[in-house]
């Protein structure tokens, strides 16, 4: 039996169809079978940072309607076998499914994958109700935005309300130099607020633009920091006990070596 | 589905009182049932004068519920001492947390004013709101984005960074103490104010005095909490 993790933050735009697409390619990379499903139905996103927007037949509300069978609506990733995107109608909107039915979906694909990654949309109303209905667990992403922390702090009461205890955190776009300047909030700040566990911190990336609009997940570019940072983030959900990436910058030949030994731990 | 009986709500007896333990699956209406069956019908007697802790675990009540229950106390002759929830994750763990309850819920606030107060153990987040009709005594933080109210005062062992208003029906003698007082807004009765912008170093208590709300630093923290137990 495998488990359902939702991916959620409340504000939009602070990476969750990002963060997704890299911890579950991330998963799929170290051998588990992973699949993606994208709950934000009307605006999908998650097929098209996969680059499997062409491969798309049958979605989300075409499974929970019947008009289709699960099997048919998996679309295989490109680059593994292991890894399947069940992906959200463009043509509905939030309320085409019931969070009784996401409970079921949820309860029939943990049955088949080692991991059930979902994409949760922005907002607190029935997408959201929705992507955390069978979820076992649940991963708050955040940006070090004071406006990102209080939707993430909102967040969390709703998913202990939702019974979802102990969610864990990622922080993301967060960028080492300004932080060390005091130009940004940095990590203790926000874990002092929202008061939970930290699973992993993401810096900020040029390359995750880059490889979005590729159609193809940092997490398998071993040169990006990010993807650096995702690969570890798939380590710990994993259970292995993986250190944080080190985000210290001191300028000199010194800090760049640190620097270097940081990124390769 | 099944439901024992006895497992609506749990009736234990100490030397401060009753505990009563409610059951969170079970809809409201249903424990008041219960409670007024159990404790006040031909039952009843037995209880009669007895002090009462009611412990809600999960369920944070509503204003009208905590009225509701009030009622039903007054009425019977019992007295209500608190009304507490715990949020804490290991609410399975039946026989060891209720021990520590009944340790935690000796808690009344007979000497500092006729109200009872509600007893939270968790961080209070943003969009979240508590109010009650008595104190309101938190063990944790209240994040920016929160509003907690009060009939009578506020204790807050953490951070208090969003709104707080003690003394809602207007009880100028309400205060609002805090281990990190560094809230949005502070209201005391008709009075609000913003906290001010430096970061306090010692538990602070604000106040009204001389028209207006004042904040001064709290050396004995413990002085005010003990009163709240009446020892």
């Amino acid at each position: 039996m495998g488990q359902v993790i939702v991916i959620t933050s409340g504000k939009g735009g602070v990476g969750k169809t990002t963060t997704s697409a890299n911890i579950g390619t991330g998963l799929a990379a170290i051998g588990n079978k992973v699949v993606l499903v994208d709950t934000d139905i009307g605006l999908r996103n998650l097929d098209v940072v996969l680059g499997l927007e062409n491969r798309i037949v049958y979605d989300l509300v075409d499974v929970t309607h019947g008009n289709c069978r699960l099997k048919q609506a998996l679309i295989k990733d490109k680059r593994f076998e292991n890894l399947c995107l069940l992906p959200a109608a463009q043509t509905k909107d939030k309320s085409a499914v019931e969070p009784e039915q996401m409970k079921e979906l949820c309860g029939k694909l943990k049955e088949e994958f080692d991991y059930v990654i979902i994409d949760c949309p922005a907002g607190i109303e029935m997408g959201f109700k929705n992507a955390i209905a069978g979820a076992d667990k649940a991963v708050v992403v955040t940006t070090p935005e004071i406006s990102a922390v209080r939707d993430a702090d909102r967040i969390i009461g709703l998913l202990e309300a939702a019974e979802l205890r102990n969610p864990t955190l990622i922080v993301n776009r967060i960028r080492p130099r300004m932080v060390k300047n005091g130009d940004m909030m940095d990590i203790n700040d926000m874990i002092d607020i929202l008061a939970i566990e930290l699973l992993g911190v993401v810096p900020e990336d040029e390359k995750i633009v880059i490889s979005t609009n590729r159609g193809e997940p940092a997490v398998l570019d071993m040169n990006s920091w990010a993807g650096q940072a995702y690969r570890n983030i798939a380590k710990r959900i994993t259970g292995e006990n993986v250190p944080l990436v080190s985000l210290e910058v001191e300028d000199g030949l010194l800090g760049k070596l640190k620097r270097i030994l940081g990124f390769n731990n | 589905m099944l439901q024992m009986k006895n497992n609506i709500i749990t009736i234990k007896g100490n030397r401060e009182g009753l505990l009563i333990i409610c059951d969170e699956n079970v809809l409201w209406d249903v424990i008041i049932a219960e409670i007024k069956e159990r404790l006040i019908g031909e039952n009843g007697h037995f209880f009669k004068g007895a002090s009462v802790i009611v412990n809600t675990k999960a369920r944070t009540l509503l204003a009208e519920e905590v009225g509701e229950l009030w009622k039903i106390f007054e009425g019977s002759g019992l007295k209500i001492k608190c009304i507490k929830t715990d949020t804490e994750k290991e609410l399975s763990e039946s026989d060891n947390d209720q021990q520590q309850i009944k340790e935690e819920g000796l808690i009344s606030t007979d000497h500092v004013n006729n109200k009872p107060t509600l007893v939270i153990e968790r961080n209070i987040r943003s969009g979240q709101n508590i109010s009650f009709d008595g104190n309101i005594l938190i063990f944790g933080d209240v994040n920016p984005g929160a509003e907690i109210k009060a009939v009578g005062f506020i204790i807050v062992m953490g951070r208090l960074r969003g709104i707080a208003h003690a003394g809602i029906f207007g009880d100028e003698t309400a205060w609002i103490m805090s281990l990190k007082l560094q809230p949005t807004q502070l209201r005391i009765a008709n009075y609000i104010t913003r906290a001010p912008d430096e970061e306090p170093q010692k538990p602070e208590i604000a106040r009204i005095y001389e028209g207006g709300i004042i904040c001064e630093v709290v050396e004995n923290v413990g002085k005010y909490v003990e009163n709240i137990g009446g020892k």
